[in-house]
């Protein structure tokens, strides 16, 4: 009880003042953490051992393809599932654990979820008053109101869910979990139902809500441009296991396996064997000391950064089957007598070779994993 | 909320969820409740029955079972002849009035089968309208010189029972026709197969799941009649249960009946599962774009008609229509006496109290079920869930000995500490009658409540738990706006069934307390038409609200179905 009010005193100072910034500082106690957590459906290891902390004020994003275990981890978090073991800590309270189990209502945590959960029978406005009980009526209005103004949806407060597009539908959703200050807020695929357009204007506001308010936050999402434009930190998992942890930068340049390599862009993939620690492709050899002697090995080339040019003798060359306009930049298939199946390239739509046109062609980095 | 959660240990663990226990426990209550009269007669038929076993062994046993047997199997075949050929014959083609077909196939559904046998007793009597009508046209003047077959057989018990029970049938199978992929149908047709031919070769087996779930609830309710096969002569062992206990006061051997009578119930719920799993796979096939109907016209359009009309008119116009023509003269004759006003009250009475109980008790074994899925939850709702399979004389006979266990228990302990008995407390009221309702169709209003449930999306619960509302504020603040539909439609359907409940009502109820079903069963017992079609009209009229529930539940896909028709 004591820690909701803190968390609603913090949560009016926040909204009293919009410019305090609560940037994470790595030496406060955490908002969230999440030690040796597991979870298995029968065989089936959905959580497998997860460790992770999140500084207050952080946004983390959880990804990982469909199965990986994402969304039963933020489940667990919300006490909606029970532990097989582990413990997870909110704000310094162990709220699951082998000694206690604090039920959802209980945690002082808001959620969002893929399909928003608006309930049908409330208008937008009660909607968000829901989570506002504790309140007396006049404040609680008052909060609702000022929430719904922050989504620019306040003069639609009357009207109920379904007359709402999927936009605004999100964004009540989003202040419906933000407005009772939740020392936690979750988002379980909060986008992944809105066009391509609204997606971008939504990413941006719910992003600005975010740090406004300074609220810790974790973000489920099967979509990479959704976690790297989101999150301060970015956690992959597979298997039900973290793989790997760390910025946008660091997950994007450093994969630390082919599968975080794909999930981040897509790739031309060229299989090669090691040997004397280096992998022969039919491109070249590639340095590859951390690969086994002899093992079968993956090496990557990103579409962006494989350059095209006018070929001098020597070079390598490649014949440009079709380019497919995206925009400002220009998908171009080149075929390559030595692989199977063309590469793929992205160029500048300014630098674009014709069909049936003779280039050059240099890679500029190489990722190399063991094939799996 | 944590402390006691842990101190709770074990029992904590196994739940999902904070605040689900209470609910597991309000379940597991309503569910020992239900199991309770099969326990107990497990437990006194063990007890055995002396000399009456052997008596029961030898001639009442095998001509009952024999006769049970006969009668399911015809019955049976009968509502899937029936049943089956209606739903093709409103789904498959168009013509003239085949849209009051769709739903006044539903009627018999009305009228009890303890009903239509007392109303065709009357119709087909040697000197009722039937029989004088024939007689009449041929030119006969005496009733000897024309007799129709006897309806007081096994034969016409079969019949009249079919044409009150095809519209399970006709329901389930007509559901799934609707259902069926055009696609599926139309490549049997490319293929080289005649509406015939796609009918008996893929509309058909598709089908069968849902001709099975029909015919097995029909079956349950053959099971359960007490009515008409006592009025027709037909000695089942429903009938062999009730007179052990009512002419020969023998319950050990009316629970070891009742016994026998449970394995063939047994038989019937397994079929009915097995169909029901078998129709989850069915169901599931392609996207369904509805077959086209073939339209008819002339004078086949009005063989259509006529074929569909015929089991309406025998179940439920003829006999409704006598019944109202009765009514109204004994109304005119006699005035509507205090007697039956009398009863009816004590229908409403029980039949509301009962209703009032098995939604209460129907929304917490459907919400516990809903906060712990698949584990102790879902086993409460369908332990909870059995009475529906359960013939009423069979529940009756279960529930005779535990109630009057608890009321020597209520009486010992009351004469002890207050010096003052208090008799037969539960099982000389009316509160055992409630009590055998409530078990028997618990299973209603808890399928509706778990049905209305079920199109909530469990991320509303998430959300509201999230933003801090308990699981019980949940139900009261989400779930029970949303569901209201869906439980006032289960409080119907259960309200209608106690009121047309005969056989435990017959056996549990209070001396000189009578309702409109056993008035009418008396009546026609001692071969006396008083007040009896006023009580049956009365319950055929009551009996018509679910049927319009049921032909507006349905109502959306036929409309559906009729715009894509033009």
């Amino acid at each position: 009880m004591d820690q909701a009010l803190r968390q609603e005193q913090a949560d009016t100072e926040r909204l009293a003042d919009p410019d305090r910034s609560s940037l994470p500082t790595p030496a406060a106690r955490p908002a969230l953490l999440v030690d040796d957590l597991s979870l298995a459906f029968g065989a089936i290891r959905a959580v497998d051992s997860v460790s992770f902390s999140a500084a207050p004020g952080e946004i983390v994003a959880l990804v990982g393809h469909s199965g990986s275990g994402k969304s039963t981890l933020l489940r667990l978090i919300a006490g909606l599932d029970r532990p097989d073991a582990g413990r997870v800590v909110i704000d310094g309270r162990e709220v699951s654990g082998p000694d206690a189990f604090v039920p959802p209502e209980a945690r002082g945590i808001g959620m969002m979820f893929q399909d928003y959960a608006l309930f049908p029978h409330l208008s937008v406005l009660k909607n968000v008053l829901f989570g506002l009980r504790r309140l007396r009526a006049e404040e609680a209005m008052a909060r609702a109101r000022t929430a719904l103004d922050r989504v620019g949806l306040r003069h639609r407060e009357n009207d109920f869910p379904h007359m709402l597009s999927g936009g605004e539908q999100q964004r009540v959703a989003l202040a419906r979990a933000m407005v009772p200050g939740p020392g936690l807020l979750m988002m379980d695929e909060p986008f992944s139902n809105l066009d391509r357009r609204t997606r971008d204007v939504i990413r941006e506001e719910t992003s600005g809500v975010l740090r406004e308010s300074g609220t810790t936050t974790l973000v489920v999402t099967h979509d990479a441009d959704d976690a790297m434009r989101i999150a301060d930190r970015i956690m992959m998992m597979q298997g039900g296991r973290i793989v790997q942890s760390g910025n946008a930068e660091d997950l994007y340049k450093h994969p630390r396996s082919l599968q975080v390599a794909r999930f981040f862009c897509e790739l031309n993939e060229i299989s090669g064997t090691c040997g004397n620690g280096v992998v022969s492709t039919p491109l070249g050899d590639v340095s590859a000391p951390e690969i086994a002697e002899g093992a079968a090995a993956t090496v990557c080339l990103r579409p962006k950064e494989i350059r095209l040019f006018a070929p001098s003798p020597g070079d390598r060359t490649g014949t440009v089957i079709s380019g497919q306009c995206l925009g400002d930049s220009v998908l171009v298939h080149l075929a390559v007598p030595e692989l199977d199946r063309p590469l793929r390239v992205v160029v500048p739509a300014t630098d674009a070779p014709a069909p049936g046109q003779t280039v050059g062609f240099a890679a500029g980095n190489v990722l190399v994993f063991p094939a799996n | 909320m944590s402390a006691t959660a842990a101190t709770f240990g074990h029992s904590a663990a196994a739940l999902k969820r904070g605040g689900a226990r209470g609910w597991l426990i309000a379940s597991a209550v309503a569910a020992v409740l239900v199991a309770a009269p099969i326990i107990a007669l497990v437990a006194i038929a063990t007890r055995g029955s002396g000399d009456v076993w052997v008596h029961l062994l030898t001639h009442v046993l095998p001509t009952a079972t024999l006769n049970t047997m006969l009668l399911l199997a015809g019955v049976g075949a009968f509502v899937v002849f029936i049943g089956a050929g209606a739903a093709w014959l409103v789904t498959a083609y168009d013509f003239p009035g085949r849209r009051i077909l769709d739903w006044a196939l539903l009627l018999p559904l009305a009228v009890p089968t303890y009903i239509v046998a007392y109303a065709y007793l009357d119709l087909l009597h040697p000197i009722g309208p039937i029989q004088s009508a024939i007689r009449a046209v041929l030119g006969f003047t005496s009733p000897s010189q024309l007799r129709l077959p006897e309806i007081r057989s096994i034969g016409g018990a079969i019949i009249l029972l079919g044409f009150v029970l095809y519209p399970y049938v006709y329901l389930s199978t007509r559901a799934l026709f609707l259902m069926q992929a055009a696609g599926l149908l139309d490549a049997a047709r490319t293929l080289g197969a005649g509406r015939y031919g796609v009918f008996f070769r893929v509309a058909l087996p598709l089908a069968r799941p849902a001709i099975a779930i029909g015919a097995s609830l029909a079956l349950m309710e053959t099971l359960n009649d007490v009515g008409a096969s006592e009025f027709l002569g037909v000695r089942t062992l429903t009938l062999s249960i009730y007179s052990t206990w009512i002419n020969q006061s023998n319950l050990p051997g009316a629970a070891q009946l009742a016994l026998v009578m449970l394995a063939v119930v047994v038989l019937l719920v397994v079929i009915e599962r097995r169909a029901r799993r078998g129709q989850r796979f069915a169901g599931r096939s392609q996207r369904t774009a509805p077959a086209a109907r073939q339209r008819l016209t002339g004078a086949k359009a009005a063989l259509a008609l006529i074929l569909g009309l015929i089991p309406v008119l025998i179940g439920f116009g003829a006999p409704a229509i006598h019944l109202l023509i009765r009514a109204i003269h004994r109304i005119d004759f006699a005035g509507l006496s205090g007697t039956i006003v009398n009863e009816a009250a004590n229908t409403v009475g029980v039949s509301a109290a009962a209703t009032a109980i098995a939604v209460g008790l129907g929304l917490v074994v459907a919400y516990g079920a809903r906060l712990d899925p698949g584990r102790l939850g879902g086993v409460l709702l369908r332990v909870a869930s059995l009475g529906y399979a359960l013939p009423g004389t069979v529940i009756a006979i279960g529930l005779l000995s535990p109630l009057a266990g608890l009321d020597n228990l209520v009486d010992g302990i009351s004469r002890g500490m207050l010096g003052v008995s208090t008799g037969l407390l539960l099982s000389g009221s009316a509160a055992a009658l409630i009590y055998a309702y409530v078990t028997r169709f618990l299973a209603v209003s808890a399928g509706g409540a778990d049905a209305g449930l079920s199109k909530v999306s469990v991320t509303l619960d998430h959300s509201a738990r999230t933003l801090g509302e308990t699981a019980t504020g949940t139900l009261r603040r989400i779930h029970l706006p949303l569901i209201r539909p869906a439980l006032g439609a289960a409080a119907i359907l259960v309200f209608v069934d106690c009121m047309k409940e005969l056989p435990a009502t017959l056996l549990l109820r209070p001396l000189n307390f009578e309702t409109l079903a056993t008035h009418l069963y008396g009546e026609a017992a001692r071969g006396t038409y008083e007040d009896g079609a006023v009580a049956a009209l009365a319950i055929v009229l009551v009996g018509l609200l679910p049927v319009i529930l049921l032909a507006r539940l349905s109502g959306p896909t036929i409309l559906r179905q009729g715009r894509l028709d033009s």
